[in-house]
């Protein structure tokens, strides 16, 4: 029983995750298409909430779960699961408040790094698979996004830089909804399964499920819906960020950079790299601005959102491990987890009501 | 090499990276052949000349873009 309401609050924040995945993400697929005019913000957004909950159903290859390799799978609780997936949503919240897109997949590793850690020790985590499935493909994710969209707009340029510029913004916006639908229905396959795979692995722990053993029907349908809600939902400062606040874009930098970053993310993941969408995109974006003049990416923005990059796997990592040491104190069993929610539930829903009263008073003003 | 790096499959990672590069900038030029072909086909029909070369080259590059797009979401799908 004891047990089993720790599995419900786990399944539940794994949710609440995918939820802030979904809005957090949305940027990534619909920034650029709504900077450029490509597409109206809400059809660009329902069109990628739509995608994602289609790619969480393509893809079930949920045995590859995003801790596999990084931390110690035989060690792992439903209570560290539950620390962690507080310090990813966390961060996720704070990063989205500031518009800074961050990796909501370092997030999400960080926050179990750092319950495990909290729980276990170093040796709960493998710091080999850290470097080689996180670090090095954080560092060569941005800089290959920007080089690739560097080059693709150098050569878009050359070739249409001389036509009327009604026409060649007209043919790259109907560009954009195809590679941005593509960008989409990728992360719906990708990120989804980051929470099927966290939902499984608790309910595994718990053993209610074999290792061996299919996903759920309901554990699919529940990840499916809740990432397109939160896509659909639309993290509009992050949206702001990356579609105006980076460069100034026009069509063909939207297309550039989105087909460089999706032919990235399927590289690699076609080669079992982990790529974080978020870094992808963001590296196009400044290759596309600066291979037209360096002076047109702002660099002060770039370099907030690299601060928050380099940030995001410790500070999620700090706050897992410091929820994992407020759960104990509770004990061991439910009573922790239960008090963080209704707690965590409580400061959210003050805060948001905080903003929705301000809101209210600004348009009672104006 | 540390034992840390040397756990990185560094001759995987430099497939990633041409790949990208030559997927990424392929894509995009024939995007841009498109855009050029039906510009120039359109700007033909106006003068009253002949569209049909920029028109073939639009839609030869709009097949080849659809191709490497439907090869996409095959790897997408095909994903383990």
């Amino acid at each position: 029983m004891q047990s089993d309401l720790v599995l419900v609050i786990v399944v539940g924040t794994a949710l609440a995750f995918d939820f802030t995945n979904g809005f957090h993400d949305t940027a990534n697929a619909v920034a650029t298409s709504i900077s450029t005019r490509a597409m109206p913000p809400r059809v660009a957004v329902t069109l990628a909430a739509l995608l994602n909950f289609v790619g969480a159903f393509l893809s079930l290859a949920v045995a590859a779960t995003i801790a596999t390799g990084i931390v110690n799978a035989d060690l792992i609780t439903p209570e560290i699961i539950f620390a962690g997936l507080i310090g990813a949503i966390l961060w996720n919240l704070l990063t989205w408040y500031f518009g800074l897109p961050s990796s909501s997949s370092h997030a999400l590793i960080g926050g179990v790094v750092g319950s495990t850690l909290a729980a276990e020790g170093t040796k709960g985590v493998l710091g080999d698979g850290l470097v080689e499935k996180v670090m090095i493909p954080a560092l060569v994710a941005p800089v290959l996004a920007f080089v690739t969209a560097g080059l693709a707009i150098l050569v878009c340029y050359r070739i249409v830089g001389r036509r009327a510029p009604g026409s060649v913004n007209r043919g790259f916006r109907a560009g954009q909804i195809v590679t941005g639908s593509l960008f989409a229905l990728s992360h719906g396959t990708n990120d989804a399964q980051k929470t099927m795979g966290i939902i499984f692995l608790a309910l595994v722990a718990n053993g209610n499920l074999q290792p061996t053993d299919g996903v759920p029907t309901w554990v699919v349908l529940s990840a499916a819906t809740a990432i397109a809600l939160g896509t659909y939902a639309g993290g509009w400062r992050i949206i702001r960020t990356m579609g105006t606040r980076i460069i100034k874009m026009d069509p063909a930098q939207g297309f550039a950079s989105q087909a460089s970053g999706a032919a990235v993310i399927l590289a690699a993941s076609n080669a079992g790299f982990p790529l974080s969408t978020t870094h992808v995109i963001s590296g196009g974006i400044m290759g596309a601005g600066a291979a037209k003049r360096v002076s047109a990416v702002r660099w002060g923005v770039a370099g907030n959102i690299v601060v928050a990059w380099i940030l995001t796997l410790p500070a999620a990592a700090a706050v897992g491990a410091l929820t994992f040491g407020v759960t104990r104190i509770f004990g061991a069993g439910a009573a922790g987890p239960l008090v963080v929610s209704i707690a965590l539930v409580l400061v959210l829903g003050y805060v948001l009501g905080k903003r929705l009263a301000a809101g209210r008073t600004l348009t009672a003003e104006a | 090499m540390s034992p840390v790096l040397a756990a990185v499959e560094w001759s995987q990672m430099l497939e990633v990276v041409w790949v990208s590069l030559v997927a990424g900038v392929g894509v995009t030029v024939l995007f841009s052949l498109v855009v050029l072909g039906t510009s120039r086909a359109a700007e033909a029909r106006r003068e009253g000349g002949s569209s049909a070369v920029y028109g073939a080259l639009a839609l030869l590059c709009l097949a080849l873009f659809l191709g490497a797009v439907v090869f996409a979401i095959t790897v997408i799908l095909n994903k383990s």
